[in-house]
């Protein structure tokens, strides 16, 4: 393919957030190349992979997405090229072993689907209760984004304002499908915690359909495979929107790996330089530049790319930028039920307690939000039990009996932007010689107070009320993986990386929209959040290449 | 959400007379596709004697695609398959044996027992070992997932229609479905 020159939008990643805004722009009628660093595939390729895997390796999300030499995405303990992609210290530095693939559609690939809108309160930490940060806008303004996003992605939600999450706060727009049911496992547990706790388990907002075709895509027909693939594309994943952005005039790059992005003396953004898969190096020029690789792809790029006029990297001047990495810290919890519940019809994450994740002790410690996974259990039960020497109708009746009884219930916590969890360049290099990343990361006081005092007991009163053969134990933190914080968002341009439309606040044609801008975390997934902002950003683009800055 | 009853009757009728059909037309009595056979590996000597004591150790209907795949992997590992089948088998029919209930407490530790317990974690489980990178020979067809999948679906397979799933009952673990 000719090497498409001067675009008006260059674009760096064709994830959710990078789609979306790719077709804001093209509706607008500009020009858009995007560049994707790894392969483009189908989704047979991804499915026979998840078929293929043994059962010992059917619990791994990036298994079924190897990586390629020259894109490694973090595989840990794989022999793969990503094996040690991605260094990790610091006091919880395996709390920061991010699954994230590079593949044309990004992670979107591998997720839930969940979408938790974030409430007017998660926003407002700093006013309401003197920690962390504040947006530089209120709710009200992400509000709209939000219904943009739930009409594009097709998100799934309840129709019951009491079922909605955030409660009591008015939706602008119905969701554009109603909820999906519960397993027979969630009803079971939605009725134990609401009688024996008073705790509301409600529906996710997912982006998968629900009873109908949406967006040129089938219904949800329960296959419970949305990590680490959607066999069927009931699932929004952004791999189903790049058909149609080259429809709409897109030109998409894939294994092209950006390394270098070029300012001019007006330090301005004029170009990103690419390596291809036999080490050549490419330039593409453009008008404007549009970052959104990833969570920690995109800080690093920007270190990469330090030159005279930005000696710390680019968008730089705050020395924010690869700061305040943040994620969900999760406590996961197996347990061993008296009874059965069943999960495994329907989604594989379709509920969650997030009644919880809200109040004034966020003054004193994190908010966590509950849940009961909806995975099958066969694959967490199957090898113990075949170990025990069971034989004929008592082996079935065993298996049967442990898979009906297991489950996973889950905190995830919100975490506060911490400078010091930073994402530097390692001095280790992968397969083309660009430096791997870095993460130091300690999930703090704030988030140990919460799994002491609050989610680590809490956990404790829902087994118990769920009745479990043993009160159930954690490993400790683990990722929720979704990254956020390294290119946050502000107002003073001292101490963020870009402001209120992910603009950059050193370069005014290069966007960094997506998770690394949120300056709050809340306790929700923050998929929904990072596309609000990407539509926020791309109306940016668009007002700000029609008055031609 | 909910229905009228007359339309879910005329659901749970529809519902009822395809898995009749269903089951009049899966031979094999699994849900879910076959593997294809291979006549090549049909006519290795090893591998009806294999199936013969595969049918014995596991009472289910097996699907010989999963038993070849199964069989070649063995013999790659373990010269001594072959022997050790037939003298497992012998003790199958010295015992009359119909299920596994019926000869396995005669199959003495050691070797045998050893085989016996691979071969049935093999058909259980799709792979011979919990290894992350062990070869995996069955997915849907492993019995774990058949021996659920009544209830639960198997992951990467499609269960119902659109949100047909919503109202089921939360199902004793026991008593089992004849197999």
């Amino acid at each position: 393919m000719s090497l498409p020159s001067n675009s008006d939008v260059v674009i760096v990643g064709t994830g959710v957030v990078a789609a979306v805004v790719a077709e804001q722009l093209l509706d607008a009628g500009l020009s858009v190349v995007m560049l994707e660093a790894g392969p483009r595939v189908s989704r047979a390729e991804i499915v026979e992979n998840y078929r293929n895997l043994p059962l010992g390796n059917k619990g791994n999300a990036i298994a079924s997405y190897p990586s390629k030499p020259w894109a490694p995405h973090p595989e840990p303990n794989s022999g793969r090229p990503g094996d040690d992609y991605l260094q990790v210290s610091g006091p919880n530095g395996i709390g920061y072993l991010q699954s994230y693939v590079r593949y044309a559609g990004g992670s979107t690939w591998h997720w839930a689907g969940t979408s938790w809108r974030l409430t007017p309160e998660d926003m407002r930490l700093n006013s309401n209760f003197g920690v962390g940060r504040d947006w530089p806008f209120p709710y009200e303004e992400l509000e709209p984004y939000y219904v943009k996003t739930e009409y594009k992605l097709g998100i799934c939600g309840p129709s019951d304002e009491a079922e909605q999450w955030p409660q009591g706060v008015p939706r602008s727009a119905p969701y554009p499908m109603p909820e999906l049911p519960f397993s027979p496992g969630e009803n079971k547990f939605t009725d134990v915690v609401r009688d024996k706790l008073g705790l509301r388990n409600v529906h996710v907002a997912q982006a998968r359909n629900s009873g109908t075709a949406y967006d040129n895509r089938p219904a949800c027909c329960s296959s419970n495979n949305c990590v680490p693939v959607c066999p069927v594309g009931a699932k929004y994943d952004a791999a189903t929107a790049l058909g149609r952005l080259e429809a709409k005039g897109a030109k998409i790059l894939h294994n092209a790996v950006v390394y270098k992005v070029e300012t001019n003396a007006q330090n301005q953004v004029e170009a990103v330089n690419y390596l291809d898969p036999d080490k050549q190096s490419h330039r593409v020029t453009g008008k404007t530049f549009v970052l959104a690789c990833n969570g920690i792809e995109t800080p690093k790029l920007l270190l990469m790319s330090a030159d005279d006029r930005n000696p710390n990297g680019l968008a730089n001047s705050s020395d924010q930028v690869g700061r305040n990495m943040m994620d969900h810290p999760q406590l996961a919890y197996k347990i061993k039920l008296k009874e059965p519940y069943w999960t495994g019809v329907g989604p594989v994450v379709n509920s969650g307690i997030m009644e919880t994740s809200q109040g004034d002790y966020r003054a004193r410690h994190a908010a966590a939000y509950f849940r009961f996974n909806n995975f099958a259990q066969n694959r967490f039960v199957t090898f113990d039990t075949l170990q025990q020497g069971l034989v004929g109708k008592a082996l079935d009746e065993q298996l049967r009996h442990n898979t009906g009884t297991s489950g996973m219930i889950v905190a995830a916590h919100e975490i506060l932007p911490d400078p010091n969890n930073r994402l530097t360049l390692s001095d280790k290099k992968d397969w083309l010689g660009l430096p791997k990343p870095a993460v130091h990361y300690d999930v703090g006081d704030y988030v140990r107070r919460s799994a002491e005092e609050f989610s680590g007991p809490m956990i404790q009163r829902i087994a118990e009320a769920m009745g479990v053969l043993e009160a159930p134990k954690t490993v400790g933190f683990r990722p929720s993986k979704h990254i956020m914080g390294g290119t946050i968002m502000g107002t003073d341009s001292s101490n963020s990386v870009v402001d209120d439309v992910c603009r950059s606040h050193d370069h005014a044609n290069l966007f960094l929209p997506g998770g690394g801008a949120m300056p709050s975390t809340a306790t929700g997934n923050s998929t929904i959040t990072m596309v609000a902002l990407g539509f926020r950003a791309a109306e940016a683009i668009v007002q700000q290449m029609k008055a031609g800055a | 959400m909910s229905r009228n009853n007359n339309e879910r009757e005329l659901q749970s009728l529809s519902r009822r007379k395809l898995l009749k059909a269903g089951a009049a037309l899966g031979a094999g009595g699994l849900l879910g596709v076959q593997l294809p056979v291979s006549a090549a590996l049909a006519a290795e000597p090893g591998v009806a004697p294999f199936m013969e004591l595969s049918r014995l150790l596991v009472n289910h209907q097996l699907d010989e695609g999963v038993g070849q795949r199964m069989w070649q992997l063995l013999q790659q590992e373990n010269a001594q398959l072959d022997r050790q089948v037939s003298a497992v088998l012998e003790i199958a029919h010295a015992n009359n044996a119909k299920i596994v209930e019926d000869f396995f407490p005669a199959i003495p530790e050691g070797e045998l027992q050893d085989l016996a317990y691979q071969v049935i974690f093999g058909w259980y489980a799709g792979c011979l070992n919990t290894s992350k990178t062990a070869e995996s020979f069955a997915f849907a067809q492993a019995l774990t997932f058949q021996n659920t999948a009544d209830v639960i679906s198997i992951p990467s397979y499609g269960r119902t229609g659109p949100n047909e799933w919503a109202d089921r009952p939360n199902v004793p673990v026991l008593p089992l479905r004849d197999f």
